[in-house]
């Protein structure tokens, strides 16, 4: 008995280093490829551990050789930042509302909510289109931060209203036989319990919205581009720039990895928000 | 009682609600209208206003040999995808529930392609992977002696390579949501089970299963939306081809519009792929309500 426990345990380890293996073998591939000089990079025979170093791939994706990386990271940085800061300023009085009342409605609005999961987004990038030459919203990173928060709306609402269930109720009532009003206690009691949960959102949408492509390629021109679209544009129709085009990838996937770093404990459940209940 | 506690419960939640309700209707569900009426026009994009022709759009469509098979294409993509995903998403998962030193490193790691930006993990295959020269797949190909194939540019093997990233970028989203569905299920049936003499296999197929069937159910029906609808990872890789055989619904209303410059007909095939949605998520909610009356 105690025999075959080992026996499961050992092949159980060998199915894990065998999927990390597998997991992680890409990463080190972009890793290593943005810090290889390029006759490594073009070698028949691949060179995986031993190969001459360079910082040179990052210094002319920085230095804006090829195209303008920089102002479109930091475009990327805006456009992120910007929607899930109106995200959450949406989500969260309704997260708190679904959480706390029972009304007429609400099973039919939780449903309303999940319509923007629901439709595919390429069947929204054609209105979205129409509406947005229309507006002036093309190429603009205001159009891109409407889109996304259209596009985040689901599982923002979702999230936060199951985190803010699990404050408990009697921390509100006793407030509100104090006095306070029910917008003191949201700002007092609501938000810092709810903070740690607020935060995994945020961290998720920022990351839905950091790598989001289909938009940012489509409506977003030489003005509002985002990082994303802007290391595909590495890909030339001549040649490819293996090296800045890895370095450039390692600069848009670093800080994305740090932040689910961040969250992988609530990820799961902010992954499924809604889907469960509705 | 001067105040009206019933007056300032409706204000709040009147209040609460309001501004999603308004992204919901001006972002959501007004584009979405606007391209259900976009579907019955012709309209070349751009400024110019879009003219009414009924039902044209569609009759061209299920007359097009193209639209067809991108239905079949996605149809694949979809199920080969989230097969797999769904396979090896539970094997991961049950392997980390089992007690090891270095599992939560493990669980960790593991977790990781899902969040690379989708256009940096397929760029990553197309080059230094699927290279036929520079790549490992190409080398590994040469090296048994089949020669520097290209995957991507194989009629054959594209639509194999480009399910593959899927399957690397996906499979931990299966793998986080199935093991938190897997802890969430209370020891004692099992316990009993063993009690009662059940071998492990046993105990897999009529106690653990049924209880995380909900959870196996929600989480394929959102990756199958998902599946159905990945424009960026395909498109980054072979834009559709070679030929046409890796063009999906997406990549199909993408060609549609800015290629053929008919953006009235790729809203035709939006409002399919949202019914085609529809429709999953409609299968998907039944089989939900059936499973759980099942495990209780």
């Amino acid at each position: 008995m105690r025999r075959n426990r080992r026996l499961v345990d050992g092949i159980v380890y060998f199915g894990l280093v065998v999927a990390f293996v597998w997991s992680v073998l890409p990463m080190y591939l972009v890793l290593t490829t943005s810090v290889k000089v390029q006759t490594d990079a073009f070698s028949l025979t691949p060179k995986l551990l031993f190969f001459e170093f360079t910082w040179e791939h990052y210094q002319n994706v920085i230095g804006g050789v090829h195209q303008d990386f920089l102002r479109f990271f930091v475009n990327s940085i805006i456009v992120s930042i910007g929607s899930v800061i109106v995200a959450l300023g949406v989500s969260i009085p309704a997260g708190y509302v679904l959480a706390r009342f029972e009304f007429r409605g609400k099973r039919a609005f939780g449903l309303f909510l999940l319509l923007p999961r629901a439709i595919p987004p390429i069947a929204m990038l054609l209105p979205f289109f129409f509406l947005w030459t229309r507006l002036g919203l093309m190429d603009t990173l205001q159009g891109l931060v409407l889109i996304y928060v259209q596009l985040n709306l689901s599982i923002g609402v979702w999230m936060l209203r199951e985190f803010i269930a699990e404050i408990p109720r009697e921390l509100e009532e006793a407030a509100l036989v104090d006095g306070c009003t029910r917008l003191q206690l949201i700002w007092r009691i609501v938000l810092p319990l709810a903070a740690p949960g607020i935060a995994a959102t945020a961290i998720l949408l920022l990351i839905f919205s950091w790598n989001e492509f289909l938009f940012a390629f489509s409506v977003a021109g030489a003005k509002a581009r985002t990082a994303p679209v802007s290391v595909f544009n590495f890909v030339g129709v001549e040649e490819v720039l293996w090296g800045q085009l890895h370095a450039a990838g390692t600069m848009v996937v670093l800080p994305v990895i740090l932040f689910a770093l961040l969250v992988q404990r609530r990820m799961a459940a902010g992954l499924t928000a809604g889907a469960v209940t509705g | 009682m001067p105040v009206n506690w019933f007056r300032i419960r409706n204000l709040s939640i009147g209040l609460g609600l309001s501004p999603a309700l308004l992204v919901l209707v001006v972002l959501t569900l007004a584009p979405m209208l606007l391209n259900f009426y976009l579907a019955f026009t012709f309209w070349r994009g751009g400024i110019e206003d879009p003219r009414w022709v009924g039902l044209s759009n569609f009759n061209f469509l299920i007359n097009d040999p193209n639209f067809i098979n991108s239905v079949l294409r996605s149809a694949s993509f979809t199920f080969g995808s989230v097969f797999f995903q769904l396979i090896l998403g539970l094997v991961i998962a049950i392997m980390l529930t089992r007690r090891l030193r270095g599992s939560a490193f493990f669980r960790v790691a593991l977790l990781l392609p899902m969040v690379m930006t989708p256009v940096v993990s397929a760029l990553t295959f197309k080059t230094l992977i699927y290279d036929p020269n520079w790549g490992l797949t190409g080398y590994a190909f040469d090296v048994l002696g089949f020669g520097r194939i290209a995957p991507l540019s194989d009629v054959n093997m594209a639509i194999v390579g480009v399910i593959l990233v899927d399957i690397w970028h996906w499979t931990p989203f299966m793998t986080i949501t199935i093991f938190a569905g897997l802890l969430s299920i209370p020891e004692e049936p099992l316990e009993a089970a063993a009690i009662d003499g059940a071998n492990a296999w046993q105990r897999f197929r009529y106690v653990v299963l049924p209880m995380v069937m909900p959870v196996l159910l929600v989480v394929t029906m959102l990756r199958m939306l998902d599946a159905f609808r990945t424009f960026d990872m395909i498109y980054v890789m072979t834009q559709g081809g070679p030929g046409r055989v890796t063009m999906t619904l997406p990549i199909f209303i993408y060609e549609t519009m800015f290629s053929f410059s008919n953006f009235g007909g790729a809203a035709a095939v939006g409002l399919a792929m949202t019914l085609f949605s529809f429709v999953l998520i409609a299968i998907f909610t039944k089989a939900l309500a059936a499973s759980r009356g099942a495990a209780y």
